[in-house]
C-alpha cells in the first residue's frame, strides 16, 4: 500500500569514491576530519583531526567540507572551465602559485555549541587559491553554495604538476559536502 | 490495531440508518406564489419546508404545489440566487403561502457549510463565514488561493520561510494551525509546516469558505486559528467548456481548460491547468550584492489535472467519484530541480435517509511527494512522501426547523517517509475520532451551537474538544454572537520522529513525548445586515499552550522540538460590505492582531494591523458587459525578534519590517453574449519596491501588467 508510484522515480545511486581520474562523493562532510588525497596512486583516507598519527605519509591535497590544503604545495586558478581546454591549449597558462597560510580562523573543526555562539576552530594549513572553487554564503538561510567552475593546477612539493576540477559538492541523495573532482596527473604540457 | 479501527467505523456507518428512524406524517398539499418585491413572479425559486427534505420549485408563474408533513407548525423557506431567503411560519390551517423576495445585493443567500457542516445561508449561519464567491474570482482575475486570500482577507500574510518556502500567518497563527480543505477533504504533505499552496489552484472553484477561530471539535486536529475551505463548482449545463489563458511579467503563463458533461443520471467535470513563471532576480546594491535575504526568485512550472464523476443512483443516493494529479518543478539552480506531486482520489455517498435525515460517507486517498531531479545524471529521486487514507461518515438529522443534530466519526492513517527521517526511513500513524453537535433554535432570536469530538491518536494519545456558541438575533438586521471553542493540533510525525542534519549547521531532533498544541479560543462579535450593507465587528481571545516549536537542547547539542511556547493572542476584524443602487460595491475590511509570548522573547510574525480595500462597478448589456474592479492592502510595519545569521543563529536580534501597501485594478470587457471575457489588470498599481527584499516583503519589482482572456465555448451555442 505504502510503495505506490515507485515507478515514477529513481533509485538512490549507489556511492562510488573513485573513478579513473576522478573521484566520486568523497564525504568531507565531518567538521572534524580530513580528507587526504594522493593522485598519483589514485587514493584518499579520512582521518580524524585528533588523530594525528593516522594521517598518511605521502599525499597531495586535503579537503575539509569545502576548504583545502596541500602538502607543501602551491596552486593557480585558470580561466579554463573544463581540464580538456587547458589540455588543448598546449601550454601552462601563466600566473601565480599561492602557497598554504596557516590559520586559526577559518577551518572550523566543532560545531557542538554553535548555538551557544561558540565555534571552536582548528589551526591548520589551508590554501585559499584551491579553497576557491566554492564560496559558501551562510548570511542567508539556507546558506548558498556558488562554484568557480575553474580548473586549478597544483605544484606538488615533487616540482610536479596536477590540474583538478571540482564537478559537485553533493552526493546523489543531495547530501552536501560530499566532493567529486576530475583531475589530471601527472599534467605534461 | 489498524484493522479494528477500520471495523469499528465500518460498523457505525453501517448500523447508523437503522438507529435512525424515518417517520413520514401525514400529508396534506401546501401550494402559494413567488414574487419579486415589485410583485413579478419569481420562476424556479426553491421552496423548502426547513428541518426535512421536502422541497420543490416555482413554475414559469411563479407558482408552486408541495405535500407537507401535516404538523402543528411548519417553517418554509423560499429562495432564489440573487434574493434575500424568506422564511414564514405555517400553522395548521394554511393551505396557501406567498412569498416576496427581497433582491440580494451583498450575498447574503449564499449557502456556507464550513461553520456547521450542514448548509446554512450566510446570514443565517451560527457561525461568522467570509466566502468569496466564484464570480468574485473571475472579477478580480486570481488564479490562485494565495493571491486571492491575500487580498481579500486582511490579518493573512504569506511570507517565504527558508528556501523560499511559502509560509502563512493568519492572525498570530501559522500554517499547521489554519486547516485547509478541498471539498471538506484534508491535504497531505507539507514543507516547513505549510500545505503546498500552489495545490490550490482556481480554476474551478465554486467558493472559498473562510471560518476564524478555533473549530477543532468538529474538524479535529489543525483547526485552531481558523478552517479555509475550497469548493468545486459543479457542472449543471448538459456540457460546457471553458478555456483561460493570461500571461504577465517573468514570463508567467496560466493556462486552464474547464469540460463538463451532464447526461441523465452522470455528470462529470474535468479540468486541467497548467501555469509557469521564470527565475529572475531581485535588485542589486551598487556593490552588486542582492538588497534582500535572497538573490533570485525561483521560476518554476505546475500542471494540475482533476476530474470529477457524479452519478444520481436515485433521488435518494448520490455517489461522488473523483481524482487528481499535480505537479510541480521548481527551478532551485541549474544541477537540482525540486519537484513536488500529489496523487488524490475519492470516492462518496450522500444518502437521504428519510425526509430528516442524511447520511455522507466517504473515502479519500492522498499521496504527496518531494523529489529533487538531477538533469545531469537525469535522475529523478523520491525523498519525501505523505500517505494519507481517510474514512469518513457524517449524518445530520433534524426534528424540525429548530433542531439539527450532526453526528459523524473518521478513520486515517498517515504514512510518513522522509529525508528528515533516520536513514530516510517512515513512520505510520492512526487516527479514529467521533464528533457530536447539537444546533438548537431556543427561541426566534435564540439560537446555541454546542458540540464535542474526541480523537484518538494511535502515537500522541486522546484529545477533546469541546466548543458551546450563542447567536442572539436583536432584531431583523442586528445579531450578536459569542462562544468559546477548543482548537488543538495533535504533533506530526515529522515533530515526533525527525532526526535531520540542518544544512550542516546544527541537528534537529524530533520527540516522542510531545503533547497536542491547545488553545481556548473565546469570541464575540456584533453583525448588522441589511440587504444592501452589512457591518461586522468581531474581537477573540486565544490562550495558547504546549505550542510545539524546536528548542536548544544541551545534552543533545541540537535542536529538539518540545511544547515550550505559551502564547495568547488577542484579535479583532471589523468587515464593511455596501452595493450601491447604481452597481458600486465597497467590501472594507480590518484586522487587529496582538500575541503576548509568556515565555522568552516575542518572535510574532502577525503584524498589528491590516486592511483590504475592494471597490467593483460593472454592468451588463443585451451581449456584453464590463467590470473594474480596484482591490488594496495594507500592512503596517512589524516590529519583533529573529535569530540572524550575524549571531549564527543562536541569539535574538530586534528587527523591523516596514509596512506596505499594494494596489492592483483589474478592467474586464465580456462580449459576444458575455462568452468570451477580456481581463488587463495592473499589478502593485502604485508601483511599491521594497528598500530591502526580506522574506516578507511582497516579492515584486514593481508595476506589472497582466493580460488574460478567457472562453465559454458553450455559452457561444447557448440562445
Amino acid at each position: 500500500m505504502f510503495s505506490s508510484c515507485d515507478f515514477m522515480y529513481d533509485d538512490p545511486e549507489e556511492i562510488s569514491t573513485s573513478g579513473e581520474n576522478s573521484f566520486y562523493s568523497l564525504d568531507a562532510s565531518s567538521y572534524s576530519a580530513w580528507v587526504y588525497v594522493k593522485l598519483s596512486t589514485h587514493k584518499f583516507k579520512i582521518v580524524e583531526m585528533s588523530d594525528t598519527d593516522s594521517i598518511p605519509a605521502d599525499w597531495d591535497f586535503a579537503i575539509h567540507r569545502y576548504n583545502c590544503k596541500t602538502n607543501g604545495g602551491s596552486v593557480m586558478e585558470t580561466e579554463y572551465g573544463e581540464l580538456s581546454e587547458l589540455t588543448a591549449s598546449g601550454k601552462l597558462p601563466s600566473g601565480e602559485f599561492v602557497s598554504d597560510i596557516m590559520t586559526d580562523s577559518v577551518v572550523v573543526s566543532d560545531i557542538s555549541k554553535m548555538m551557544l555562539g561558540e565555534l571552536v576552530y582548528q589551526k591548520t594549513n589551508l590554501n585559499v587559491m584551491l579553497s576557491h572553487w566554492m564560496t559558501l554564503d551562510t548570511g542567508s538561510m539556507p546558506p548558498s553554495y556558488t562554484t568557480s567552475n575553474r580548473v586549478y593546477i597544483l605544484k606538488l612539493k615533487d616540482n610536479t604538476y596536477a590540474a583538478v576540477r571540482f564537478t559537485d559538492y553533493m552526493n546523489a541523495n543531495g547530501t552536501k559536502a560530499y566532493i567529486s573532482f576530475d583531475y589530471i596527473y601527472p599534467l605534461s604540457l | 490495531m489498524t484493522r479494528s479501527f477500520y471495523f469499528l467505523f465500518l460498523s457505525l456507518i453501517l448500523f447508523l440508518p437503522m438507529a435512525v428512524s424515518a417517520s413520514d406524517n401525514d400529508k396534506r398539499e401546501l401550494t402559494g406564489i413567488v414574487r419579486t418585491e415589485k410583485g413579478d413572479p419569481l420562476a424556479y425559486a426553491t421552496l423548502h419546508v426547513l428541518g426535512t427534505m421536502i422541497a420543490t420549485t416555482s413554475d414559469k408563474n411563479g407558482f408552486y404545489k408541495m405535500m407537507i408533513p401535516d404538523k402543528k407548525e411548519l417553517s418554509v423557506q423560499a429562495s432564489f440566487v440573487g434574493y434575500v431567503p424568506l422564511t414564514l411560519v405555517l400553522t395548521t390551517h394554511n393551505k396557501n403561502l406567498d412569498f416576496k423576495l427581497k433582491e440580494d445585493y451583498i450575498s447574503l443567500s449564499d449557502v456556507v457549510v464550513t461553520g456547521t457542516r450542514t448548509p446554512k445561508t450566510i446570514s443565517e449561519a451560527p457561525i461568522i463565514t467570509r466566502v468569496i464567491i466564484g464570480q468574485d474570482l473571475k472579477k478580480l482575475d486570481m488564479t490562485n488561493v494565495v493571491d486571492l486570500l491575500r487580498s481579500e482577507i486582511p490579518g493573512i500574510e504569506f511570507s517565504y520561510s527558508m528556501n523560499q518556502q511559502l509560509s502563512l500567518n493568519m492572525q498570530g497563527f501559522n500554517g499547521t494551525s489554519v486547516l485547509f480543505l478541498v471539498d471538506g477533504e484534508r491535504m497531505a504533505g507539507e514543507t516547513l509546516d505549510n500545505i503546498d499552496y500552489s495545490r490550490l489552484n482556481l480554476d474551478n472553484v465554486d467558493r472559498v469558505e473562510i471560518v476564524r477561530g478555533a473549530a477543532s471539535s468538529l474538524y479535529g486536529s489543525n483547526a485552531v486559528g481558523g478552517v479555509i475551505n475550497i469548493i468545486t463548482k459543479k457542472n449543471d449545463q448538459p456540457w460546457s467548456l471553458s478555456l483561460y489563458s493570461r500571461s504577465g511579467v517573468h514570463n508567467s503563463w496560466n493556462n486552464n481548460l474547464v469540460w463538463g458533461v451532464h447526461h441523465g443520471k452522470w455528470n462529470n467535470n474535468f479540468s486541467i491547468d497548467h501555469s509557469s513563471i521564470s527565475t529572475y532576480d531581485i535588485p542589486k546594491d551598487a556593490d552588486g550584492n542582492p538588497k534582500g535575504e535572497y538573490s533570485s526568485v525561483y521560476g518554476s512550472y505546475n500542471w494540475n489535472i482533476k476530474d470529477q464523476l457524479l452519478f444520481d443512483i436515485s433521488d435518494r443516493v448520490k455517489l461522488t467519484g473523483r481524482y487528481g494529479y499535480f505537479f510541480r518543478q521548481r527551478d532551485y539552480s541549474e544541477a537540482d530541480k525540486n519537484r513536488y506531486r500529489d496523487f488524490d482520489g475519492a470516492l462518496k455517498m450522500d444518502y437521504k435517509l428519510s425526509r430528516f435525515t442524511t447520511l455522507e460517507t466517504s473515502y479519500h486517498f492522498d499521496q504527496y511527494d518531494k523529489s529533487d531531479y538531477y538533469p545531469v545524471k537525469n535522475k529523478d529521486i523520491r525523498d519525501y512522501s505523505n500517505i494519507q487514507n481517510t474514512l469518513r461518515a457524517l449524518l445530520n438529522h433534524s426534528w424540525d426547523s429548530n433542531h439539527i443534530f450532526t453526528f459523524g466519526g473518521d478513520a486515517m492513517s498517515d504514512y510518513l517517509m522522509s529525508y528528515q527521517f533516520e536513514n530516510d526511513g517512515s513512520h505510520t500513524e492512526y487516527l479514529a475520532d467521533l464528533f457530536a453537535q447539537y444546533d438548537w433554535n431556543i427561541s426566534k432570536s435564540l439560537n446555541m451551537l454546542a458540540g464535542l469530538r474526541g480523537d484518538y491518536y494511535s502515537k500522541a494519545g486522546l484529545h477533546f474538544s469541546p466548543r458551546i456558541s450563542l447567536k442572539y438575533k436583536m432584531n431583523d438586521y442586528f445579531s450578536l454572537r459569542g462562544g468559546y471553542a477548543n482548537g488543538f493540533r495533535a504533533p506530526t510525525l515529522k515533530e515526533q520522529y525527525m532526526n535531520y542534519d540542518m544544512a550542516s549547521i546544527f541537528m534537529i531532533y524530533g520527540n516522542k513525548d510531545l503533547k497536542p498544541e491547545n488553545s481556548n479560543n473565546l469570541s464575540l462579535s456584533a453583525e448588522y445586515l441589511r440587504n444592501r450593507c452589512s457591518f461586522t465587528l468581531s474581537g477573540y481571545y486565544n490562550i495558547v499552550s504546549n505550542r510545539i516549536s524546536t528548542i536548544w537542547s544541551k545534552s543533545l547539542n541540537g535542536m529538539i522540538y518540545s511544547n515550550a511556547e505559551k502564547v495568547d493572542i488577542a484579535g479583532a476584524d471589523a468587515a464593511f460590505v455596501y452595493r450601491s443602487p447604481v452597481g458600486v460595491g465597497v467590501k472594507l475590511s480590518y484586522a487587529f492582531t496582538h500575541e503576548w509570548y509568556n515565555d522568552g522573547a516575542n518572535t510574532t510574525s502577525a503584524r498589528p494591523h491590516s486592511a483590504t480595500l475592494k471597490l467593483d462597478y460593472g454592468k451588463s448589456f443585451k451581449n456584453c458587459g464590463f467590470n473594474i474592479v480596484l482591490n488594496g492592502q495594507w500592512l503596517s510595519s512589524l516590529k519583533t525578534n529573529v535569530m540572524t545569521s550575524s549571531s549564527q543563529y543562536s541569539e535574538y536580534e530586534k528587527i523591523n519590517y516596514p509596512g506596505y501597501m499594494m494596489w492592483r485594478i483589474v478592467a474586464s470587457q465580456q462580449i459576444l453574449k458575455e462568452a468570451a471575457n477580456i481581463s488587463f489588470t495592473v499589478d502593485n498599481l502604485f508601483n511599491y519596491k521594497p528598500d530591502y527584499y526580506y522574506n516578507n516583503s511582497p516579492v515584486s519589482l514593481g508595476t506589472n501588467v497582466l493580460i488574460s482572456l478567457s472562453l465559454n465555448v458553450d455559452k457561444l451555442f447557448s440562445r
